[in-house]
């Protein structure tokens, strides 16, 4: 099991973000992530990252407790641009490169080619839909085991979606690979989800197989998440 | 390139351009001030008192930046939200926070050497004369640079916890980091003391007199155990805010 929650809280100051979730993400597979703002999604995957630590409840990624060295092989793509403005674009994945030993920068500048980016500009000077496919580049410029993807279309112009989803179908290595995405754009990543998690204020709504999901409902992804919200 | 190493030279890289600043203006107002040095102290006119005042602003900012730009270092990057890709990073989370408080050091040792080195070319101008004797600059040059370096370790230190209880706190998180500092002041003062003397055992540093650049007699002497106790005060204090944001400092 690449992914082992059980009993998951996380209090906050004044409020719960998380009310004792329990999952189990196989290795190899594509989560959906999806909630409301404020379900507890993002915080979640600050967890799982090991940005934040939980109030009580197991975490084990790959049997391991979430820390130093379960990072070496978990890619982290929070919703807010993580960036240094100052640094250049390929200066900021050179810094990256040097924490992970699977780092390819052959891979990383073809990433950052891909992702129609220019090396030498200040990450700074790019606009939000060029820091998401920035994101998304270092992510795939080496084989992470995990990806934890945080909103990674929000406030994104639709030609860098486009270009995200891309890199997303042509870089994800089935079955090695294992992705949870939180996301609201359902109808854009639908296909790419194999497994889904409905989040509500802070609890699991609704847990399992995508297609099994659609055909038992007779609905899709976005109508299951619009019943579930209300 | 080691990850250590590559966080270091990414916070020095980050503050190389107020340093920079700092490092021109520190080495400008020196400078002047030798140019404008008034050596007649008979005479203490305005001259004489202006003629001062680029050192005492070079001093000022060799001893308020370092912790300010500490205390900015690690704001920034909450600021900023560049927190969230060095917590993902594979490494204790106290690294990042010891690589800032290094630049701050080294970079605080920079800016007073050349303050001090001026200062110290200013007293070999107009205090060098033949028959008659001085203090032995070499041990006051010593003396200055160790006062100096204790004193950042020791205000290096302060920031760091205060940082660290800053960012362990939820709410009131500048109330806390400035009750902190009261608290552990207040602490500092009062052990004081009893700590100097209980370090006593660590002797003394004489300092000499020369002249014609034959070593004299010893004319005073400064404790040990006065550098020792901010020393280890300032070394608490580290390993106090690297400890909170190793264990307890969070996104």
């Amino acid at each position: 099991m690449m992914v082992h929650i059980q009993d998951l809280w996380k209090r906050y100051p004044g409020t719960w973000a998380l009310r004792g979730i329990s999952l189990d993400v196989e290795k190899g597979r594509v989560l959906g992530v999806l909630g409301e703002n404020g379900s507890g999604k993002s915080t979640m995957l600050r967890i799982l990252a090991g940005v934040t630590h939980p109030s009580k409840g197991t975490v084990l990624l790959n049997g391991q407790k979430v820390g130093v060295e379960t990072k070496k092989w978990v890619a982290y793509l929070p919703e807010v641009n993580p960036f240094y403005d100052w640094m250049r674009v390929m200066e900021q994945v050179e810094f990256l490169s040097v924490f992970y030993p699977e780092w390819d920068m052959n891979k990383a500048r073809e990433m950052v080619g891909f992702m129609g980016l220019d090396g030498d500009k200040k990450v700074g000077a790019l606009s939000r839909g060029q820091k998401g496919r920035l994101k998304v580049a270092c992510a795939f410029s080496w084989p992470s085991a995990l990806v934890l993807m945080d909103e990674p279309l929000a406030g994104i112009d639709p030609p860098s979606r486009k270009r995200i989803l891309d890199a997303l179908f042509n870089e994800y290595r089935f079955g090695e690979q294992t992705i949870m995405m939180s996301t609201h754009m359902v109808h854009e990543v639908g296909e790419f989800i194999e497994d889904v998690i409905f989040v509500k204020q802070g609890e699991i709504a609704l847990f399992g197989n995508a297609d099994q999901l659609r055909e038992e409902r007779g609905q899709s992804l976005s109508e299951m998440f619009e019943v579930i919200a209300m | 390139m080691n990850a250590f190493w590559a966080l270091y030279v990414k916070e020095w890289k980050d503050a190389r351009y107020v340093f920079a600043f700092l490092m021109i203006a520190i080495g400008a107002l020196g400078i002047y001030g030798w140019v404008y040095f008034e050596p007649d102290f008979s005479d203490v006119g305005p001259r004489a008192i202006l003629s001062f005042i680029p050192f005492f602003l070079g001093g000022v900012a060799c001893f308020v930046a370092p912790p300010f730009l500490l205390a900015r270092s690690f704001s920034s990057e909450w600021k900023s939200d560049t927190h969230y890709q060095i917590f993902a990073l594979p490494v204790p989370k106290f690294v990042p926070a010891f690589a800032k408080y290094l630049v701050a050091l080294s970079n605080g040792l920079l800016m007073f050497l050349v303050a001090g080195g001026i200062m110290f070319g200013v007293g070999i101008e107009y205090g060098v004369k033949e028959g008659v004797p001085r203090v032995a600059y070499d041990d006051v040059l010593f003396l200055m640079i160790l006062g100096f370096a204790v004193y950042l370790v020791l205000i290096l230190g302060f920031v760091t916890a205060m940082e660290g209880v800053k960012f362990t706190v939820k709410r009131f998180q500048r109330l806390a980091a400035v009750g902190f500092w009261l608290v552990s002041m207040y602490f500092y003062v009062w052990f004081h003391g009893l700590a100097v003397g209980n370090l006593s055992f660590l002797g003394k540093f004489q300092i000499d007199s020369v002249m014609d650049g034959q070593v004299m007699m010893a004319v005073s002497s400064v404790a040990w155990a006065g550098f020792a106790y901010p020393v280890l005060v300032g070394l608490v204090l580290l390993v106090l805010g690297l400890g909170l944001f190793e264990k307890y400092v969070e996104i």
